[in-house]
């Protein structure tokens, strides 16, 4: 089974601490994350990145820079706009973005 | 011409945690339906139903213009900015979730459920500010007629929110119709009867059916039955 492997990045430590906590009860997914995103560049650099989920806080331009950032060094990385700051929404993003009719707890 | 698509009231995902029965319009949580994400801005349209003492525990959220519609019973709402209140019957509750806030929301009651509709819109601008609002609805207002109860305009009637979104509530004897008339060229209403049946566009709809229609004017409604009762809400198709 690949591990598809997801950078949370978001202002609100305690909605990235949560949406890490969610991410990682699906077995084919393994979540990161970081509120500065000055540490973006040396995550990538330690970990695979498959996926990039914005939770809020960030500007556009800051979304644009932090893709950029990935791509450098994950050519392939897709991102999710995440809304909702929970569980309600997640699922279907995740489902969306990685072209799966099922994850399962 | 006018596009459509109706969601019959079976139709919807279904989830019963014992305490909480939930009927999701849009996919939700465990319930995914590839071809059921969001009607334009209107992504959730949840038809709960909480069980006597029970609730939603704190739990966060961002990004998301969330608006609740006690139906039937009392719900008790508090939250990270410290708003405490008891949504009952007959009233509308607002929240920004905007950069983020902590909310929890419990059944008022030890003894009976409490019945409510739970509705996410996409904001149309990201990382406001928390807000939080609530308002008495007037019953005698949405009689036979449609009654604004949110614009995105904090002056107009209603509550307001960060998106080009008007809703609007009727309550209509059997054989009276209304009108509605687009607010914003371009944005599609979904029609959410409440209870009852009503007659709209050449569909027969009946209790908890949904009817989504974009690219029109305006278009009119007849109700079917007594005490029809109709939401509709406006949002743009383009999100």
């Amino acid at each position: 089974m690949k591990i598809h492997h997801i950078l949370v990045v978001g202002k609100n430590e305690a909605i990235v601490a949560l949406l890490i906590k969610l991410v990682n009860k699906y077995p084919e997914l393994f979540a990161l994350g970081t509120c500065e995103l000055e540490e973006v560049p040396s995550i990538c650099q330690k970990s695979p990145i498959d996926i990039v989920l914005f939770s809020s806080g960030l500007s556009l331009q800051q979304e644009k820079e932090m893709v950029q950032i990935v791509s450098q060094i994950h050519p392939n990385v897709k991102t999710i706009e995440h809304f909702g700051g929970g569980s309600g929404l997640l699922r279907t993003e995740l489902n969306q973005v990685l072209g799966l009719e099922l994850l399962s707890f | 011409m006018t596009k459509s698509i109706l969601h019959k009231a079976d139709s919807r995902g279904k989830a019963n945690h014992g305490w909480l029965i939930s009927s999701h319009t849009f996919s939700f949580a465990n319930y995914y339906d590839p071809s059921r994400i969001h009607f334009g801005a209107l992504r959730v349209l949840n038809d709960d139903m909480v069980k006597g003492g029970m609730g939603f525990g704190q739990h966060p959220h961002d990004n998301m213009e969330i608006i609740s519609i006690p139906l039937e019973g009392d719900l008790e709402h508090k939250d990270s900015m410290g708003n405490v209140a008891v949504i009952r019957q007959g009233d509308i509750q607002v929240m920004s979730a905007g950069t983020g806030i902590y909310h929890s929301e419990y059944n008022y009651h030890k003894d009976e459920a409490v019945k409510f509709l739970q509705i996410w819109v996409f904001p149309n601008k990201k990382n406001v500010t928390p807000r939080y609002d609530q308002i008495t609805l007037q019953n005698s207002d949405s009689v036979n007629q449609l009654q604004q109860i949110l614009s995105p305009n904090p002056e107009d009637e209603g509550v307001w929110i960060h998106q080009d979104a008007w809703f609007h509530l009727g309550n209509f004897e059997e054989g009276k119709s209304s009108h509605y008339q687009i607010k914003q060229s371009g944005n599609g209403v979904y029609a959410f009867v409440l209870e009852g049946q009503f007659s709209i566009e050449g569909y027969d709809l009946d209790r908890r059916d949904g009817l989504g229609l974009w690219d029109l004017e305006g278009f009119d409604l007849k109700a079917k039955s007594e005490n029809a009762k109709i939401l509709l809400m406006e949002v743009p198709m383009h999100i």
